[in-house]
């Protein structure tokens, strides 16, 4: 490690020991206020670091609106939230031009930036929206800017959208098309809690006198940028890249390593986007795992949240109450990793 | 990055000839097993399978370690460390940017290279076969050495193969010693021995080439067949016939009773002396003389007509003799066609002698020599008395005494009292038989039968050292009777109380003679 530390790239070196050290502080500060929900702190944080979005996908109650919060809170970000419901309007979002009048009594229009105008989004429940409200957003999303009027303005970085979703309510509801899911990194499962966790949840919020965990500040939006340059340069070896494609190809009904299940449910498998999210997520969670390459450990823990948003099932795979899970675990059971 | 992984590699090297080793050696057990195993199916001797085995065993347990010593590629080394380990591609992935100068790879290249330091390959890569391959190994190890160890269930059938085998190559043997002796016979003519020689030397090849007691039998057979259509005399019956009834009206005639005797014994020499001794008193005989001894000898040439030539010669030596002329000529050509004749019934005989020596060859390779009374006695020459009647067509006494009320046992000579007992039984009124049908015990008698009375129930085929006219004593013939007895009851069927029996037997004959 000596002679590492005094290789010609010290930066670079440096750059590479302090996302391990933020990213660890940034999961341990979170874990401080979010109970439980281990994996799926895990992988909003993946996501993050790997700039992508997130699809947060849970019932009512089980912390979704927190996580963004505190996350906000530890990388000094600013957080916005936006409640979508079937009356929002795109300019809600985004913003609209007004016409405004100084002090010396002059008018003129001026744009006023929306919610959307942050670092860190929640839209909360985005399925309540109509589809042209959830495509301003998306748009947002995929080009990191916003179009109003004339002007096409930048959004600020970091941006990194996290949407809920009810699983349980659709009565009223605007289901995301396929395409726009695909524009999410990670779809990740917030599943009910444990007993031992709905203990800890009641002590800190309900007993007075319980603990309260305040979370500090751990990195700000310049670090986050650096973090994401950081993780796009984890080592990924050829091996293991022909196993990621592999695993994509193996969604795909037509493909000849698909397996009986991926033949029978699925309609169409994950896009090149899903290989991204796939390789991206790999190189960040190989990072916090205090590695510096990509294992094939990295691929197959982050295949579930990068896939199974990705997977087009049939009506057959309703009919029998097949999920994407079951379908991205047979997927990782049939696909060996080539040999070097 | 090299120098870190290679006490690794020679680690894995190691491990990696152990595995295949185990392999080879499953792979080896179970090879052999199956060439074994089909000893177990197959009549296949063990002993010729065992080195097949071996010889497929080995070059499998070799490329075993062969495959073992190919060299691998580092990167496979590699990653299978990183398996072995948990390290998480680590190794992998550094040898495969083993040049790049990205500061992210040199942290993961010395990242890699540091746990690979703290850890040993000595305690880490401790290889022990698997659960499988232990059990593999040892369910062939055990397998191979059963059917090493044990005795296939197809050994009866080698046995009896062996056996076979092993009757056919005496049956072979016997066949030569017959030919020797048969085609050497003074009776045969230089044509007959040779179309003998031929025949049984074909025979013979053929036994060499066979494997089985069937295709002998087969073969001798067939060389019987051959021997009757292609040597024998198709008029032998015939010239027998006149012989025996020329014989018989001769011997009724006091003058020409030697010639009948001759003629009776198929004694060529003595039927010369009869004649000569005719010639000689021919002019010397009264009328009266010369018309009986003519009409003996004109009676002789018509019962003798199926022998034209000697019937002929005989009618004109009677009408030379009646008519008081002289006889020399005529009696001097009677003498030529008769032992021309008698030389003819005595080359048929040895052909005879052959064909039943054949017949008894293959009643032996059959298994069907049989031991009781009534069966032995065509092997043994001797003719069989029942009730105390001889039987018509013995023509050969031996001593074997055989009990007719014993059947199914041969019994001593000497122990051997009672009517019936081994003598050959001619009439006993026949002229110049020695018949012997009573006596204490079985005596070294020889008596040339002739028909008798008795009841006759057996035929030539079944007396098979019984040739007609052609006695011989039974110096002459026990130690070929004695061999064919121990032959027969060496063969893995016969019981040894049995076995014992009969050699105990030919040896008391043997010592006694």
């Amino acid at each position: 490690m000596a002679d590492v530390t005094a290789s010609p790239a010290e930066v670079d070196t440096a750059a590479i020991s302090d996302f391990v050290r933020r990213a660890k502080d940034i999961e341990v500060e979170l874990r401080k206020v979010i109970v439980g929900q281990h994996d799926a702190v895990r992988q909003v944080l993946l996501a993050l670091f790997a700039g992508g979005h997130v699809l947060l996908e849970g019932v009512p109650g089980l912390g979704k609106t927190l996580l963004v919060r505190t996350l906000g809170d530890v990388l000094s970000l600013r957080f916005n939230r936006i409640q979508f419901t079937p009356d929002l309007m795109p300019a809600d979002i985004v913003g609209t031009t007004i016409v405004s009048e100084d002090l010396d009594g002059r008018r003129a229009l001026r744009f006023q930036a929306g919610p959307v105008f942050a670092n860190i989004v929640l839209a909360d429940e985005i399925n309540r929206a109509t589809p042209k409200t959830q495509s301003a957003l998306l748009e947002a999303m995929q080009e990191q800017t916003v179009s109003a009027g004339e002007a096409t303005r930048p959004l600020p970085r970091p941006f990194f959208v996290m949407a809920t979703q009810n699983p349980l309510e659709m009565e009223g509801t605007y289901p995301l098309p396929e395409a726009q899911l695909d524009r999410f990194l990670f779809k990740v499962q917030v599943p009910f809690p444990r007993h031992a966790e709905l203990e800890q949840i009641l002590q800190r919020t309900i007993r007075p006198g319980g603990p309260e965990a305040t979370p500090r500040h751990v990195a700000n939006a310049e670090d986050v940028l650096r973090m994401l340059r950081v993780a796009r340069e984890v080592v990924l070896a050829p091996h293991l890249a022909t196993y990621a494609v592999r695993l994509i190809l193996a969604t795909h009904p037509n493909e000849s390593a698909a397996p009986p299940a991926i033949r029978q449910y699925v309609r169409h498998g994950a896009s090149p986007r899903g290989l991204q999210a796939l390789v991206a997520g790999a190189q960040v969670r190989a990072l916090l795992e205090d590695r510096f390459n990509v294992a094939r450990e990295d691929l197959q823990a982050v295949a579930l949240p990068a896939l199974r948003h990705r997977l087009i099932l049939g009506f057959e795979a309703q009919a029998d109450g097949v999920t994407p899970d079951r379908l991205v675990g047979d997927v990782l059971s049939s696909v060996q990793v080539p040999r070097p | 990055m090299g120098a870190a992984l290679r006490p690794w590699e020679r680690r894995l090297a190691l491990e990696s000839v152990q595995r295949w080793l185990i392999r080879g050696a499953i792979g080896a057990f179970a090879l052999g097993s199956l060439v074994l195993a089909v000893g177990w199916v197959t009549p296949w001797p063990e002993a010729e399978l065992r080195p097949w085995a071996f010889q497929a065993a080995l070059p499998l347990l070799l490329a075993a370690v062969i495959v073992a010593l190919l060299p691998t590629r580092k990167l496979k080394r590699a990653a299978n460390l990183d398996t072995r380990l948990r390290f998480g591609d680590r190794l992998a992935s550094a040898w495969v940017y083993r040049d790049s100068n990205q500061s992210i790879v040199h942290m993961q290249r010395a990242d890699a290279i540091a746990r690979l330091d703290k850890r040993s390959p000595e305690k880490e890569l401790v290889w022990r076969p698997s659960r499988h391959e232990t059990g593999a190994l040892a369910a062939t190890f055990v397998i191979a050495v059963l059917l090493l160890v044990t005795p296939s269930p197809q050994q009866a059938v080698l046995d009896r193969q062996a056996a076979e085998q092993l009757a056919v190559q005496q049956t072979s043997q016997r066949l030569e010693a017959l030919r020797q002796e048969a085609i050497t016979a003074p009776s045969l003519t230089p044509e007959q021995a040779r179309r003998l020689d031929e025949l049984l030397q074909q025979a013979q090849a053929e036994l060499n080439r066979a494997h089985t007691e069937q295709e002998a039998t087969t073969i001798l057979a067939r060389t019987q067949d051959q021997l009757g259509q292609q040597v024998a005399d198709p008029n032998a019956a015939l010239r027998d016939e006149a012989l025996a009834a020329m014989s018989e009206t001769l011997a009724a005639e006091p003058l020409a009773r030697p010639l009948g005797d001759a003629l009776q014994h198929e004694d060529a020499q003595a039927t010369r002396d009869a004649v000569k001794a005719l010639s000689a008193q021919a002019d010397q005989l009264s009328d009266v003389q010369r018309q009986a001894l003519s009409r003996a000898l004109q009676r002789a040439s018509n019962v003798g007509r199926s022998d034209p030539r000697s019937a002929a010669a005989l009618r004109e030596a009677a009408r030379s003799i009646a008519a008081g002329e002289s006889a020399q000529s005529a009696l001097a050509a009677t003498d030529a066609a008769l032992r021309e004749a008698i030389q003819a019934a005595n080359a048929q005989a040895s052909l005879q002698q052959t064909t039943q020596r054949l017949r008894d060859m293959s009643a032996q390779l059959a298994g069907h020599m049989p031991l009781n009374a009534e069966d032995a006695a065509p092997t043994s020459g001797a003719g069989v008395v029942r009730n105390g009647q001889p039987n018509g067509l013995a023509e050969l006494g031996t001593p074997v005494a055989l009990d007719s009320t014993a059947i199914g046992g041969l019994r001593d000579p000497s122990a051997a009292p009672g009517s019936g007992a081994g003598i050959g039984a001619a009439d006993p009124a026949a002229s110049g038989a020695q018949a012997a049908a009573a006596g204490p015990a079985a005596e070294n008698v020889f008596v040339p039968g002739r028909a008798g009375d008795g009841a006759v129930d057996q035929s030539l085929t079944d007396q098979p050292f019984t040739v007609r006219g052609a006695p011989r004593p039974y110096r002459d013939v026990l130690n070929q009777y004695a061999q064919s007895g121990r032959d027969y009851v060496d063969r893995p069927d016969v019981s040894p109380a049995v076995r014992d029996l009969v050699k105990q037997y030919f040896q008391k004959l043997e010592e006694g003679q």
